[in-house]
């Protein structure tokens, strides 16, 4: 997943905006929890027998006669996570379009992640080698393992994914709470997609979530008027007539649905953002990534 | 069965027509209600599933293309299975009418067997429905339709009237394997004079044999007739063949003519005695003026009796044209050569004589291409006049490693077994095939120019020495049979299917019997009676040239060994039979084939994939 030049320089002029801080692992650009000896001024606190006393405010002792010591903010690095959904409704040849945008989105996050030295772990779900972590100057192996992960996973067999427990395996595994970006169709009951980010967000992490739809899942096959309907996923068909009040109430019911999810993510502090997986890829992630609240 | 453009079309399982109607159907449920028109992948059916289904089928249905080649694939399987095939309107007959020597016997009081058989013929193609279609053949040596294929009753009435007398032995055997193999003729109805061993009737193959006349017993048997002049012409010797039973008397007489059109002059009747089994002899005398041609004719004495086949009882002989005559090019003598020892050619004694006759060049070559039949025995290296070159002698070459064994000069031998002492290797001229090979290349050459035949052998045949060599001799004498005999020599033996003319002669046309028309076909002419030939040539001459017929077998009215049936095992027939009209199954199975063909290869041009939609 190569980003052309001028992708890049327009990514240049992105920057994560953390909405909570978050211990770092390393000294970062981002404010983090961890009191220290940063520039900015966070606390005062009683001095306490150990603390150094170059930190005891004197001034302010002679103001008040107690001994304070000044804590200042640290700042690190983040964590971001991104988690795509690597299940048969973004990956089926039929479908790919949906991962190229999503592989595209993600890629992009994670350059501007990368260029603030911010670590960056991918997660595909219901893939092979998942999460996979990438340092700082690892973004050109990044993008060859997401492009090796599309194909594999579009070759098949297309299988369902158990979508919770896959997330929860890779939830699992995360080492620091940072950043969060689960990117998704959420084509799934919607308990599912509760239990999904919850994953994340017991996690103590700040989730954005992006729903990837295709033209398809808008408006499934317009070119014929009655058709077979095969799931991607489970391979089950039905034989359906899709007459405009049928795709009326089809597209009735996806908007009850991504409502629905819109709804639970306010209530968890989740980030939500529809998108539709257009070309050119580029355009589509820049205007994903400004809506997404993430970046500035 | 349903009559389109006046092509009947039938089938042996019609009920399985209904089956196209229940296809039909059958693929719009699949397409309509299933839906498998058209296959598209949705990323989940967790909504399209909730919504209401509807029956496709109160859509407009626009079948796609895929439809449209599985419907004719359908329907073109269910019109084979039900075996569609082309019927026709009637019976189709092959009417075969024995037309042999043997069919001019006399039956009883009105004619011959072969105007007994054409009657019988016509009674039944008069009896037959009228909606059937015949083909007439006349049965001889060869097998000649006498109508177009599938005529009416009156047309085949007409052909019928038209079946002349051969005077050529028969191969009916040979000819009913062909028809009753045939399967676009639902029966076939023979007219002859031959038995049949273990005929069963069938409505499939019907043989009329006529029955042999009761009056046979007291036939005379007179079987043939043949003339030889001497040298001089001054005497004619007469040898009759005879088949009777008992010692008869007979009177051989005869008439000369001079020229054509001229009276003719009586010759002296003798009487001999007709011993049975026996060959009989006797001597005419011809007039003393100078005749061209004579006719000798037998007749019984005893009145009471009378010969069933008059038409062998007749010969004929020429003047001019000296029988099996061949000139000689050769530093050696006829003598020498042991050519005295076969019996079918007569070397002439003038070897200046024209061009005209057939002739062996030995171990010569002729100046210009042949003009007549031309046998050259091993002839010195060197090119040929009419193209192709006889190379120098090849050591290697003595032994014959491959022949063409199709070519009437090798019937009857194995040239493997023959080492020649000395031998050339030819390139034959592009007229001309090599009939046989050495390894080191062709040692013998057969071919035509300009009508005359030849042959070139590069080893070496004379003398002739009969059984000491027995495939050369074979080879030797298939070579003058081949050459020689549809010549002007061939005047003795089996009446010749064609004679090649030499190139002086300008006109041919029968003189006896009269108004019979011969044509000159290809510097050749197709005789089909005994009777004399005049031959017209650049220089004014006239030739004459005698035809005669000596059919052994044919002769003797008495019946021989029944034939065989041929192996083919009659099958039952009806005018509808599938066997006997034309199926349609493997046209339509081949049409599905090219259908299922071109959908697939619609298929892998569109590249589709699984789920494509």
């Amino acid at each position: 997943m190569a980003l052309d030049a001028h992708t890049l320089r327009l990514l240049d002029t992105f920057a994560i905006r953390t909405r909570r801080s978050f211990y770092g692992a390393r000294q970062g650009t981002h404010r983090s929890q961890r009191r220290g000896h940063g520039v900015e001024f966070a606390e005062y606190r009683s001095y306490e027998l150990g603390d150094n006393p170059r930190y005891i405010d004197w001034n302010l002792y002679a103001r008040s006669d107690k001994i304070y010591v000044k804590r200042y903010l640290e700042e690190e690095t983040v964590s971001v996570f991104m988690v795509i959904d690597g299940s048969p409704s973004l990956t089926h040849p039929a479908l790919q379009q949906k991962w190229q945008a999503a592989a595209h989105l993600a890629t992009c996050a994670s350059y501007i992640a990368l260029s603030s030295q911010d670590p960056v772990t991918v997660s595909v779900l219901g893939g092979r080698h998942s999460p996979q972590y990438w340092g700082a100057r690892s973004f050109a192996p990044l993008g060859n393992f997401l492009d090796a992960e599309g194909e594999r996973l579009a070759q098949g067999p297309h299988t369902k994914v158990d979508i919770v427990e896959a997330t929860r395996l890779a939830a699992t595994r995360v080492r620091f709470p940072g950043i969060c970006v689960v990117v998704s169709d959420f084509l799934y009951p919607l308990e599912d997609v509760v239990a999904m980010l919850s994953w994340f967000r017991a996690r103590n992490m700040e989730v954005h979530a992006v729903q990837m739809l295709g033209a398809q899942d808008l408006d499934p096959d317009p070119n014929s008027s009655g058709s077979t309907l095969v799931d991607s996923e489970t391979g089950e068909e039905i034989g359906l007539s899709l007459d405009p009040s049928a795709r009326e109430q089809y597209a009735k019911k996806l908007a009850e649905h991504t409502e629905a999810i819109r709804h639970h993510c306010m209530g968890a502090h989740i980030h939500f953002v529809q998108a539709v997986a257009r070309e050119p890829l580029a355009e589509n992630s820049i205007s994903i990534l400004s809506a997404m609240g993430l970046f500035i | 069965m349903i009559s389109l453009f006046g092509t009947t079309i039938a089938a042996t399982s019609p009920w399985l027509l209904l089956g196209i109607p229940c296809a039909i159907g059958f693929l719009v449920y699949i397409f309509r209600v299933r839906g498998t028109a058209h296959q598209a992948v949705v990323s989940s059916l967790l909504f399209l599933r909730e919504l209401p289904r509807r029956p496709i089928g109160r859509k407009t249905f626009v079948p796609p293309l895929q439809f449209w080649l599985e419907l004719a694939i359908l329907i073109l399987l269910l019109l084979a299975v039900s075996g569609l095939y082309l019927a026709r309107s009637g019976k189709h007959v092959a009417i075969v009418i024995d037309s042999s020597l043997s069919m001019g016997a006399l039956y009883g009081a009105g004619g011959t067997r072969l105007d007994q058989a054409k009657r019988i013929a016509t009674l039944d193609v008069e009896r037959a429905p009228s909606s059937t279609n015949y083909t007439v053949f006349a049965s001889s040596k060869e097998l000649d339709p006498l109508s177009q294929s599938r005529d009416t009753s009156s047309d085949a009435l007409l052909a019928l009237q038209g079946v002349r007398q051969s005077h050529r032995a028969d191969a009916l055997q040979h000819h009913l394997a062909s028809l009753m193999t045939d399967p676009q003729y639902d029966a076939v109805w023979v007219y002859t004079d031959q038995a049949f061993a273990n005929y069963q009737p069938s409505p499939r193959l019907v043989i009329n044999q006529l029955p042999i006349d009761p009056s046979t017993p007291t036939n005379a048997w007179i079987q043939n007739v043949q003339v030889v002049r001497d040298a001089n012409g001054e005497v004619l010797k007469v040898t009759l063949g005879y088949g009777g039973t008992s010692a008869k008397d007979a009177l051989v007489e005869g008439e000369c003519y001079t020229e054509a059109g001229s009276a003719s002059a009586k010759i002296a009747a003798k009487t001999v005695r007709l011993t049975p089994h026996e060959g009989t002899a006797t001597t005419l005398t011809p007039p003393r003026t100078t005749w061209s041609y004579c006719r000798v004719h037998a007749k019984l004495q005893d009145s009471s009796l009378f010969d069933g086949l008059p038409l062998d009882n007749e010969g004929w002989v020429t003047r001019t044209s000296s029988e099996s005559s061949v000139r000689l090019v050769s530093s050696l003598s006829p003598e020498q050569l042991d050519l005295n020892k076969i019996k079918t050619v007569t070397i002439a004694s003038d070897p200046q004589q024209g061009d005209s006759l057939p002739t062996i060049y030995h171990r010569s070559v002729p100046a210009k291409a042949p003009s007549t039949a031309t046998l050259i025995v091993l002839p010195p290296p060197g090119p040929l006049p009419w193209g192709g070159e006889v190379l120098t002698q090849a050591p290697k070459a003595r032994e014959v490693t491959r022949w063409d064994t199709s070519h009437p000069l090798l019937h009857y031998i194995n040239p493997s077994l023959v080492t020649f002492p000395e031998v050339r290797i030819l390139e034959c001229p592009p007229s001309a095939t090599p009939i046989l090979f050495s390894t080191a290349g062709p040692i013998a050459c057969a071919g035509e120019d300009k009508g005359a035949r030849y042959l070139i052998t590069g080893f070496e045949l004379f003398p002739f020495d009969g059984a000491k060599n027995p495939t050369i001799s074979i080879f030797t004498l298939n070579a003058f049979k081949w050459l020689f005999q549809n010549s002007e020599a061939a005047t003795t033996g089996e009446l010749p299917t064609r004679i090649t003319l030499p190139e002086s002669v300008t006109e041919a046309g029968y003189l006896h019997p009269e108004n019979l028309k011969l044509n000159v076909e290809g510097g050749s002419i197709a005789p089909q009676v005994p009777g004399i030939v005049q031959l017209e040539q650049e220089d004014g001459d006239e030739r004459y040239l005698a035809l005669n017929s000596f059919e052994e077998k044919e002769s003797n009215l008495k019946q021989g060994t029944p034939l065989a049936l041929p192996t083919t095992t009659p099958n039952a027939t009806t005018a509808s039979s599938p066997a006997t009209s034309r199926s349609l199954i493997s046209i339509l199975a081949l049409i599905a084939l090219l259908v299922i063909a071109a959908d697939l290869a619609r298929r892998v041009v569109s590249h589709s994939r699984w789920g494509d939609a």
